[in-house]
């Protein structure tokens, strides 16, 4: 776009320091997930003798072995992970769009004081009392599957980032429905819906993270070990290191035979096995996350 | 039907008001019925929880009716015992300094950033050190923890090496509470830069062309139309990101805090936040009144500086403003 001939030589350094600091930064960002992708490959008493590092010690796969056979617990929290992440998008985008809709049509007279009563929570909040009350003692949800899922489907940002994008629909489209006889659920749902998937499908995707990454009502809501999210359990190995150890079943430790439990190698497969879908889809979905989080700057 | 329609206006003087909204109501019924899951959501998990700040002014039982909100009245007797200690003020005084430092450190390396990715060159290392930098958005807390431990343990930690390869005497991160606010700063940068440089790189390609294309006839060096044009330009973007960060200073990142730091009561000195610390009151030491105090105090401080945020970034540009 800029002509290169007109570079001078201050220029030239001025996009080489650009370059440097580009791509220092992301080496930065690589290089902890590097150290520990390498060393969860290492050998436990390696590690430990010879520090980590940016290169494997001692291949050994007895970490990765352990979590996926020797005990029910991470692939147990890996399903957990998946189930919540699953129900809680489908109900973070039927909640959102179904709430967020009608917000759009004029001719629903209430719908700037439903925005204002969805607006109010972003301003105040009960803080963490007075909902771990509710959870515990009026919703009785503590050790519930449904604790992981229900209360972050809706929230007011949301419902914002959906009715701008509903509210550039044009409204022609859903008064011809009107007039061949469709009512507003059916409008809402073969009209609208299909039209907003790039909302849905970002709203979505940065539900998904959230749902993926929880574990802070893990912390407050579930003791039930079959309850535990992935991240949960790492939480967990990472305060408690020998946190796994416990559950290990009869066969796998005899098979490590007179080794000791490799708890940090645990720790670091666990951490890896957990990032690693997201790893995987980054490249193809990065594109919808720029898009989302410039659609969340422009209009909150 | 016409008598009907009489009957309405007739009775419009006394029970027309209710009438009206019955009325509004059954004409877009299906698109109030949508509303209502959302409507009851509300309620439950937001309204319902503000009522229930009331704890805060009793003598919290969990026995007496009403999930115990039927508690002997306290006045603010909780508060007085939250005030009176010395924890509030360096609980807050933690909230602050931390996310003031976030604040400050984020806003210039995102803008650096993004300034310098907009001047490189190479289309493919550009995209990747972009995608590298915005990856740790997406990974938690809890992994970064894991993460930090390679980084960080006394015996076997990446920097403990590094210094001892330089002659250096090994730092024990975990038990040294002055070096945690430089180390939280740091791995906010490595989680949370990417974001930020989206956005502004997003505003910088929104500036017109034509600015450029002036310059450059005019004779500017890339250097100065980073300074005269692309900085200058970035400036409404960085004030409106840095009021609205400023919202939410007394909002601690409970999330980041317990994950990297835990319990751990030889780093509390700098980085035990107000939310940390309601936790702690609450599951730790069971006390109600203490932990609900403090999010009622956190609450309204939290409500104060949204409120003024938003009115200041209104004045600023209306169409930035969150509500």
């Amino acid at each position: 776009m800029r002509s290169n001939r007109l570079n001078t030589f201050a220029d030239r350094v001025l996009i080489g320091v650009c370059t440097a600091i580009c791509v220092l930064f992301g080496l930065f960002c690589l290089t902890p997930l590097w150290v520990a992708l390498a060393s969860s490959f290492s050998n436990e008493n390696a590690l430990i003798r010879e520090g980590y590092g940016l290169w494997v010690r001692s291949f050994d796969l007895t970490s990765y072995k352990l979590i996926f056979s020797g005990t029910d617990d991470v692939l147990n929290a890996y399903g957990v992970t998946i189930a919540s992440t699953f129900f809680g998008v489908l109900a973070t985008l039927m909640l959102t769009s179904s709430f967020a809709y009608p917000l759009t049509v004029s001719t629903v007279k209430y719908r700037n004081k439903i925005a204002f009563f969805a607006y109010a929570t972003m301003l105040f909040n009960g803080g963490l009392v007075p909902n771990y009350i509710l959870t515990t003692r009026f919703l009785h949800m503590k050790n519930n599957f449904l604790v992981l899922v229900i209360p972050a489907a809706l929230n007011a940002y949301n419902v914002f980032l959906m009715r701008n994008y509903f509210a550039s629909i044009p409204q022609s489209l859903s008064e011809s429905a009107k007039i061949d006889g469709a009512n507003d659920i059916r409008i809402y749902a073969s009209i609208i819906l299909p039209l907003a998937k790039p909302i849905l499908a970002t709203v979505g995707l940065f539900a998904a993270m959230g749902y993926w990454n929880e574990w802070y009502r893990v912390l407050l809501y579930i003791d039930n070990r079959k309850l535990f999210t992935l991240q949960y359990l790492i939480m967990r190995l990472q305060q408690q290191v020998d946190f796994l150890t416990s559950s290990l079943n009869p066969q796998a430790r005899a098979s490590l035979g007179p080794v000791t439990v490799p708890t940090i190698g645990i720790r670091l497969a666990t951490a890896m096995i957990s990032i690693g879908p997201i790893v995987l889809l980054y490249p193809f979905l990065q594109r919808y996350f720029i898009k989302g989080v410039m659609i969340g700057s422009v209009k909150g | 039907m016409a008598d009907r329609r009489k009957e309405s206006s007739s009775r419009k003087l006394n029970g027309g008001r209710l009438k009206d909204f019955l009325k509004e109501i059954s004409r877009n019924r299906y698109l109030y019925l949508l509303t209502l899951p959302g409507i009851i959501f509300f309620l439950i998990f937001n309204y319902l929880p503000m009522a229930g700040l009331y704890i805060a002014f009793v003598r919290y039982n969990p026995l007496k009716p009403f999930f115990g909100l039927a508690s002997p009245f306290a006045g603010l007797s909780n508060f007085a015992f939250f005030f009176t200690s010395r924890n509030w003020l360096s609980i807050t005084a933690n909230t602050l300094r931390l996310n003031a430092m976030f604040i400050a450190s984020g806003m210039i390396t995102q803008i650096i950033l993004a300034v310098s990715l907009n001047e490189m060159t190479m289309k493919w290392t550009k995209k990747t050190a972009q995608s590298l930098m915005f990856l740790p958005n997406f990974i938690s807390w809890t992994v970064i923890a894991v993460l930090s431990t390679a980084l960080f343990s006394t015996d076997a930690g990446v920097i403990n090496k590094v210094i001892q390869a330089f002659g250096g005497e090994a730092i024990n991160f975990y038990q040294t509470a002055s070096v945690w606010p430089a180390l939280l700063v740091i791995l906010r940068l490595w989680k949370g830069a990417g974001f930020g440089t989206v956005i502004y790189l997003s505003t910088i390609s929104g500036i017109d062309q034509e600015i450029y294309e002036a310059a450059i006839i005019d004779g500017a060096s890339r250097w100065e139309r980073i300074r005269r044009i692309t900085v200058p330009m970035l400036k409404s973007t960085a004030a409106m990101l840095v009021i609205m960060n400023v919202g939410g200073i007394f909002l601690g990142d409970f999330g980041m805090i317990y994950a990297l730091v835990g319990d751990n009561p030889m780093l509390r000195s700098t980085t035990d936040v107000i939310d940390t610390f309601v936790y702690r009151a609450l599951r730790l030491n069971n006390d109600i009144g203490m932990s609900s105090s403090v999010g009622l105090f956190q609450s309204v401080l939290g409500f104060v500086t949204v409120v003024s945020a938003n009115a200041l970034v209104k004045r600023l540009d209306q169409d930035s403003a969150l509500f």
